[in-house]
């Protein structure tokens, strides 16, 4: 599909093949978050061989990243929090309990040896990738050991220490107005657009990466829309296709962003050891395919995925079509062979597991998110506004009061930590309010309503809704129930 | 209906987890955009490790296989597939390979990979190693690297995963394929 967005790549607009830049630090397979750690960077060294072995390594320029420095990663992150990163150890962390719990480190986010450079170099290769994009040395970078998106400013989270996605939005930033950005979480498919306004001093920009609740998107001064596709359990290829294929189009075709970030969490994929979704290999890098059709520079990243196996024959398959290169199923043999029997091919059959995700909640949502966006489509100029929070229901002054703070940098939002739902806004929303004049502000609330009263009469309920669904609870993952762990 | 939330905890314990409460920390300072980009730091480029720079008068003489060509229907091993099968066509492929890449495939640790670990393991210590990591890896009662740390002292620990990884778990995988495959599980296991 091409956008026409005047972004043609180096290649050229119609070319199939695509100039690949790739990060890899030979290190990154043997850091080790501990025993029982489902997080193992080593699948990123089985990706590396992968590639190797089937001739694709040598058709990309292949980098070693430059490892981070703190300045560099103080760019987004804390420096107390850095320095904590830098300094703690196995053998120190005992000394440091409350460090520990003050930076949520120890548990998920485990203390390991070579834990900071293992950041540096996570870290580095994003920002190194995206630096590739901005002197449009390439067409798409990639890197693996990338896209850990859950950390915090302040504190390590999901898995993740530093915040290599931000860092290399950040950079991208300094040559492109608009980013796109798209999170594979194994249950929501979370886009972002981030763009930069042009007339305001400074800004500060919340980015949001949502650990488990959508809701909990943040807001702020930030000039963004995020736009929330929800998933239940056993979404399959033709599922995800059907929202992801048009959602996704409308979005670049309004927005138009001068680069995309594609997080490629894989554990989506079917037989996860902690997602719960049933997409195959094949239909997992179609979003690759669809992300790279649009010409426009692409930075890839990988993510979660706990099943190692299913991980590495992922990544390799996209960085394939990354390339436009089509690879054999049956798998050459290689170091880690053995990992992939019996049947040591590149492509698993999904499972047959139950597809939660009915046909109607499929059009349903996608129905709504496309108005939504035709909405925005339609208007005279996309002009950026303060988002109201969505920590409670907006009432109609709220908005009012917002827009006299509206270009004051200074001030701050406080974000409520007695969180209500907000289920005024049903899931699948863009969160964005309409960029229309205030004085429709009242209107175009009550046009929201009408949708969003459905889902509220959903809100209390805890069970699963047949219908659009409003809230995190009714993905069929109470919260008070065990559920599957997060990318 | 309130959202609080409660802390995530590990899944060796089981597949549970709870949300962290989302505490304000996102938020990034993002310099105005004046309409003219700025510059990136061309530190961020990296190492070039490949393509190679071009040496004078060294010339890889090697025929280049189909890209993404997979392996051969049929080989001529007396057993295919079997263990010793794959050991022979994984070592032809490692050669190959290196003739492709030359330094290359040490920059890239390719030789610190597969089984050529155990290469500067003893016998004694790799029955050692399995020992203490027991049957069942995926008892989570039992911790067995302290064990293994200790047994091995003068083994640094990245050596020791690296093993792990490499060899250890190679093992149990190359076992399971022929012994077990309707039980394959290299992730649940440590």
């Amino acid at each position: 599909m091409d956008t026409g967005g005047g972004n043609s790549l180096p290649s050229g607009p119609d070319g199939v093949k695509r100039k690949v830049s790739y990060f890899y630090d030979p290190e990154v397979g043997n850091y080790y978050y501990g025993q029982g750690h489902p997080m193992k960077p080593h699948r990123i060294r089985m990706t590396h061989a992968l590639l190797a072995h089937y001739g694709l390594l040598q058709h990309m320029h292949v980098l070693k990243p430059f490892p981070a420095r703190e300045r560099d990663l103080c760019r987004f992150h804390a420096d107390d929090y850095i320095a904590f990163l830098r300094g703690i150890t196995p053998e120190t962390q005992q000394d440091q309990l409350r460090q520990l719990k003050r930076f949520n480190v120890g548990e998920d986010c485990p203390v390991f040896d070579g834990l900071y450079s293992f950041c540096q170099t996570y870290a580095g290769g994003s920002v190194g990738g995206a630096v590739k994009l901005n002197h449009q040395i390439s067409d798409i970078a990639v890197n693996w050991a990338g896209g850990l998106h859950h950390a915090k400013k302040c504190e390590a989270s999901g898995f993740c220490y530093v915040n290599d996605i931000v860092l290399a939005i950040l950079e991208l930033l300094k040559q492109h107005e608009k980013i796109a950005a798209l999170f594979r979480l194994f249950w929501l498919l979370l886009f972002l657009i981030i763009a930069v306004p042009k007339s305001y001093h400074s800004l500060c920009l919340e980015i949001i990466f949502p650990a488990r609740d959508i809701r909990d998107i943040g807001y702020g001064k930030g000039k963004y829309y995020s736009l929330n596709v929800p998933l239940d359990d056993g979404i399959d290829d033709e599922s995800y296709h059907f929202l992801f294929k048009p959602i996704i189009g409308k979005v670049m075709e309004i927005f138009r962003p001068g680069a995309v970030v594609l997080q490629c969490g894989a554990d989506s994929l079917s037989g996860d050891r902690l997602g719960c979704f049933n997409l195959s290999i094949k239909g997992h890098a179609e979003c690759v395919r669809y992300m790279r059709s649009f010409n426009v520079p692409l930075l890839l990243l990988g993510g979660g995925g706990y099943t190692i196996r299913n991980v590495a024959r992922c990544w390799c398959y996209e960085t394939g079509v990354a390339l436009g290169l089509e690879i054999d199923d049956k798998m050459p043999q290689h170091e880690y062979y053995e990992y992939f029997g019996p049947d040591y091919t590149l492509h698993v059959a999904p499972s047959n597991m139950e597809n939660k995700n009915s046909r109607q909640l499929l059009e349903e949502i996608r129905a709504k998110l496309l108005e939504n966006l035709s909405r925005l489509r339609h208007a005279p100029s996309v002009q950026f506004q303060e988002r109201p929070p969505d920590t409670k229901i907006p009432e109609a002054d709220e908005d009012q009061d917002n827009a006299d703070e509206r270009w004051d940098p200074d001030s701050e939002m406080e974000i409520d930590d007695e969180r209500k739902p907000a289920p005024n806004r049903a899931r699948g929303d863009i969160i964005e309010s309409k960029p229309e004049d205030l004085d429709n502000q009242k209107q175009n609330k009550s046009s929201h309503t009408a949708v969003e009263e459905a889902a509220n009469l959903k809100a209390s309920e805890k069970q699963p809704e047949p219908t659009i669904k409003v809230e995190e609870e009714s993905t069929g993952k109470p919260s008070d129930q065990p559920v599957q762990m997060y990318t | 209906m309130n959202l609080k939330i409660i802390s995530t905890t590990v899944t060796r314990f089981g597949s549970y987890y709870k949300c962290v409460p989302v505490a304000p920390g996102f938020q990034a300072e993002v310099p105005k955009w004046t309409g003219v980009p700025s510059e990136s730091d061309s530190k961020w480029l990296g190492t070039k490790i490949w393509p190679p720079p071009v040496m004078p008068g060294i010339r890889f003489l090697i025929e280049r296989e189909r890209v993404g060509k997979g392996r051969q229907d049929q080989c001529g091993c007396p057993l295919q597939g079997s263990i010793d099968c794959v050991r022979f066509h994984v070592a032809e492929r490692r050669k190959r390979l290196k003739l492709e890449l030359g330094s290359t495939f040490q920059d890239w640790k390719f030789d610190q990979m597969g089984e050529e670990v155990a290469q500067t393991w003893t016998e004694e210590d790799q029955k050692k190693f399995s020992a203490i990591v027991g049957p069942n890896p995926l008892s989570i009662e039992k911790c067995f690297w302290s064990g293994i740390y200790k047994s091995f002292p003068r083994k640094s620990r990245e050596e020791l995963v690296s093993y792990y990884f490499n060899v250890f778990l190679l093992k149990r995988r190359r076992h399971q394929n022929r012994f077990a495959p309707n039980d394959i599980n290299s992730d649940d296991d440590d």
